[in-house]
C-alpha cells in the first residue's frame, strides 16, 4: 500500500491544497468544515464499517462542546486539554449507550441512541451549568501548549487541521487494521462472524467507544472555534446532520464523509441569505442525492473514473 | 461409550411458546463419523442445528461435546473449542476478497484481532497458507477477487477453505448442497469426502444421493423426535421412515 506512488501524490496535493486553502478562503468555514469532516468520519466509521446506525450523535458531539467549554472558561483548563476531556466523556459516554444498545438489531438499536440523545437534550436544557437557552460563551482561546497563540484564525485553522488529521488518520488505521477486518466481517454477515468465533458484541462496542471519543474530540473542537457551547449540538438536529453528510457523501467510503460534511457546511453557507428556506432547499437537494446517488458523491466519482477508463480502452 | 462419541445430546427439548419443535431427541454422533441429519419439512432440523450450534438456547436437556456440557456456552466460543458451523445460505463476507475471507479465520487464533492501532499489512503472514486453502477448494490464484462476485458453488467452496483453515474437530453443516446445481453437488461433495478424513461432520441434507455417497450414520428426525437411526441401507427400508416421506416432494 506505501508502494503505491499515485497514493502518496493524491495524499500530498489533498494536503498542499489544505495547508494553502486559508489563503482563499475564510479560515472559520473552513474549520467548522474539518470539525464536521472529523464527526461525520467518526459516524461512518460506526454506519459503513460496523454497520451501526446511531441516531444520537449529537450526545457525544454535544457533551464535549460543553466539557471542553466547562473546562477550559470555567475551571480555566488549557485548551488541549480541554479538548481531550471532552473527547474522553464522550468516549464513556459511548461506552455507557454502546453497552446497552448493540445487544438491540436494526430500529430498536436506533432507538435506544435516539432515547439517550434526547434525555440528555433535556438535561443539558435544564442543568445550570450551560447557560440554557445562551450556551457557554465566550469560551477563550488560551493558547496551545502556551506557545501557540490560536487568537489568530489562521493560526487557529492549522491548529485544527492537526486535530483533524490526526482524528482521521486514526480512523483510517482503524479500517484498516486486523481490528477493522473483523469489524467488516460482521458488517458483510454477522452470523458467520460469530460462527468464526468472534464476541461480536465487543467489537461492535469498541467500535462504538472510538467512534463517540472522536465524535467528542470533533464537538470539543468546535467549541474553541466558536467559542461556544450551545444547545443546538446536542440537538436531534445534528445527529441528523451527521447521518445527512455521510449519506451525501457516500456510506462506507472512507473519503466520503469528508465530501459530505464540505458540501453540506459549503451549502448551508452558500444558501445562508434564504434563512428558514435553508432547510426546505437542504432537505430536497437531500432527497435528490439519495435517489439519484445511491452511493453518494464518491460513488458517483467511482463511477465516472470507471467510466472515463472504458472510454480509454474502447479506444 | 463417552469416548467413541464426540457430540452427543441427552433429552434435549426447544419449546417456542406452547409449541415444541424438539422433543427429547438423544443423538450421539460418533467421533470421525460422517452424520447424516435427515427428515422432512418441518421435522425441526434446523431448531436441532440451531441448538447444537448454540444459535439457539434449548428449554431442556445438555449437549455435551467431548464429556464437557455445551448447552449454555456463547456461540462465539464454539470453534475455540474446535467445532465449527457452515449455514444453509452461503456463508462469506462478500465486500471482502477472497484471500481476506479465508484469512479471517486464520487471524482469530493469532489474538490480534482487537487490535485497531495494528496495520493490517501485519497480517500478510498468513497470505500463503490462506493463498493454499483456496488452492485446495480450486480457487487457488484468486485471491483478490470480491466474495460477493463470485458464483453460488464457488461460494460454497470459499466458506469451506475459510472453515477447514481452522481445522476443527467436529463440522456441523446446515444443508451444504442447498441451492447447487448438479455440476457443483458432484464438486462439494468430492471437497467434503476430502475434508472428513480425521475429523468429524454432522450434517443437514436433503440431497439422499449425496447423504447415500457421504455418510456413515443417518439420524431420521419427525415431528421433533428422532423416528430412526442407522446406515442409509437400513434407514431407508425402515417402513416409518418410507411413510413419513410418503407424498412429500422432498423425499427426492
Amino acid at each position: 500500500m506505501f508502494a503505491n506512488p499515485r497514493k502518496i501524490l493524491i495524499g500530498l496535493a489533498l494536503l498542499a491544497i489544505a495547508l494553502a486553502a486559508p489563503a482563499f478562503v475564510y479560515p472559520v468555514l473552513l474549520m467548522k468544515v474539518l470539525c464536521f469532516a472529523l464527526f461525520a468520519s467518526a459516524f461512518n466509521l460506526l454506519l459503513g464499517f460496523a454497520g451501526i446506525l446511531s441516531f444520537g450523535h449529537a450526545m457525544f458531539f454535544g457533551s464535549a462542546a460543553y466539557v471542553s467549554a466547562q473546562t477550559i472558561k470555567v475551571l480555566g483548563w488549557p485548551t488541549e486539554l480541554g479538548i481531550l476531556a471532552g473527547g474522553a466523556i464522550a468516549a464513556v459516554l459511548g461506552l455507557v449507550v454502546g453497552a446497552l444498545c448493540i445487544r438491540r438489531k436494526g430500529i430498536y438499536m436506533t432507538m435506544i441512541t435516539l432515547a439517550f440523545a434526547q434525555m440528555l437534550f433535556f438535561v443539558f436544557m435544564s442543568a445550570p451549568f450551560t447557560g440554557g437557552e445562551n450556551g457557554l460563551q465566550p469560551v477563550p482561546r488560551r493558547a496551545i501548549l502556551g506557545m501557540i497563540d490560536i487568537s489568530n484564525d489562521r493560526v487557529l485553522y492549522y491548529v485544527v487541521l492537526a486535530i483533524f488529521l490526526a482524528g482521521f488518520g486514526l480512523i483510517y488505521r482503524v479500517i484498516h487494521s486486523p481490528f477493522g477486518q473483523v469489524l467488516k466481517a460482521i458488517r458483510d454477515n454477522e452470523p458467520r462472524a460469530i460462527s468464526l468465533g468472534y464476541d461480536v458484541d465487543r467489537f461492535k462496542l469498541i467500535a462504538f467507544v472510538l467512534s463517540a471519543g472522536l465524535s467528542g474530540i470533533a464537538g470539543a473542537t468546535k467549541a474553541v472555534i466558536f467559542q461556544l457551547a450551545s444547545l443546538t449540538d446536542v440537538h436531534w438536529g445534528m445527529s441528523g446532520e451527521v447521518i445527512l453528510m455521510t449519506l451525501v457523501g457516500g456510506i462506507g467510503s472512507i473519503f466520503g464523509p469528508l465530501l459530505g460534511a464540505a458540501f453540506i457546511v459549503g451549502m448551508q453557507n452558500q444558501l445562508a441569505g434564504l434563512g428558514e428556506w435553508v432547510l426546505v432547499v437542504q432537505g430536497l437537494i437531500f432527497m435528490t442525492l439519495v435517489m439519484v446517488l445511491r452511493a453518494g458523491i464518491m460513488g458517483l466519482m467511482s463511477d465516472l473514473s470507471r467510466w472515463v477508463s472504458k472510454l480509454r480502452a474502447s479506444r | 461409550m463417552s469416548d467413541e462419541s464426540i457430540l452427543e445430546t441427552r433429552g434435549l427439548t426447544k419449546a417456542f411458546g406452547g409449541f415444541t419443535a424438539i422433543k427429547d431427541v438423544d443423538l450421539k454422533v460418533r467421533r470421525h463419523g460422517f452424520h447424516a441429519l435427515i427428515g422432512p419439512n418441518g421435522a425441526g432440523k434446523s431448531t436441532f442445528f440451531n441448538l447444537i450450534t448454540r444459535f439457539l438456547t434449548p428449554t431442556e436437556g445438555t449437549i455435551l461435546y467431548k464429556g464437557q456440557d455445551i448447552s449454555r456456552v456463547k456461540a462465539a466460543r464454539l470453534p475455540d473449542l474446535g467445532i465449527l458451523r457452515s449455514f444453509q445460505i452461503s456463508a462469506v463476507f462478500p465486500r471482502l476478497t477472497l484471500l481476506e475471507n479465508v484469512r479471517l479465520a486464520l487471524q482469530h487464533g493469532k489474538g490480534v484481532s482487537y487490535r485497531f492501532w495494528q496495520n493490517e499489512t501485519s497480517l500478510n503472514e498468513l497470505n500463503d497458507r490462506a493463498e493454499s486453502l483456496l488452492a485446495d477448494v480450486g480457487l487457488g490464484g484468486r485471491g483478490a477477487e470480491p466474495a460477493g462476485t463470485l458464483p453460488y458453488g464457488s461460494k460454497r467452496a470459499l466458506e469451506l477453505a475459510t472453515t477447514l483453515a481452522f481445522e476443527p474437530e467436529l463440522m456441523l453443516l446446515d444443508e451444504p448442497m442447498a441451492g447447487l446445481g448438479t455440476e457443483d453437488i458432484g464438486r462439494i461433495a468430492d471437497l467434503l469426502e476430502k475434508a472428513s478424513h480425521g475429523r468429524t461432520i454432522l450434517m443437514v441434507e436433503h440431497n439422499m444421493h449425496v447423504v447415500a455417497r457421504l455418510c456413515d450414520r443417518i439420524t431420521v428426525l419427525a415431528r421433533g423426535e428422532v423416528l430412526a437411526e442407522g446406515t442409509y441401507a437400513e434407514v431407508s427400508s425402515d417402513p416409518r421412515v418410507i411413510e413419513s416421506y410418503v407424498g412429500r416432494s422432498d423425499a427426492a
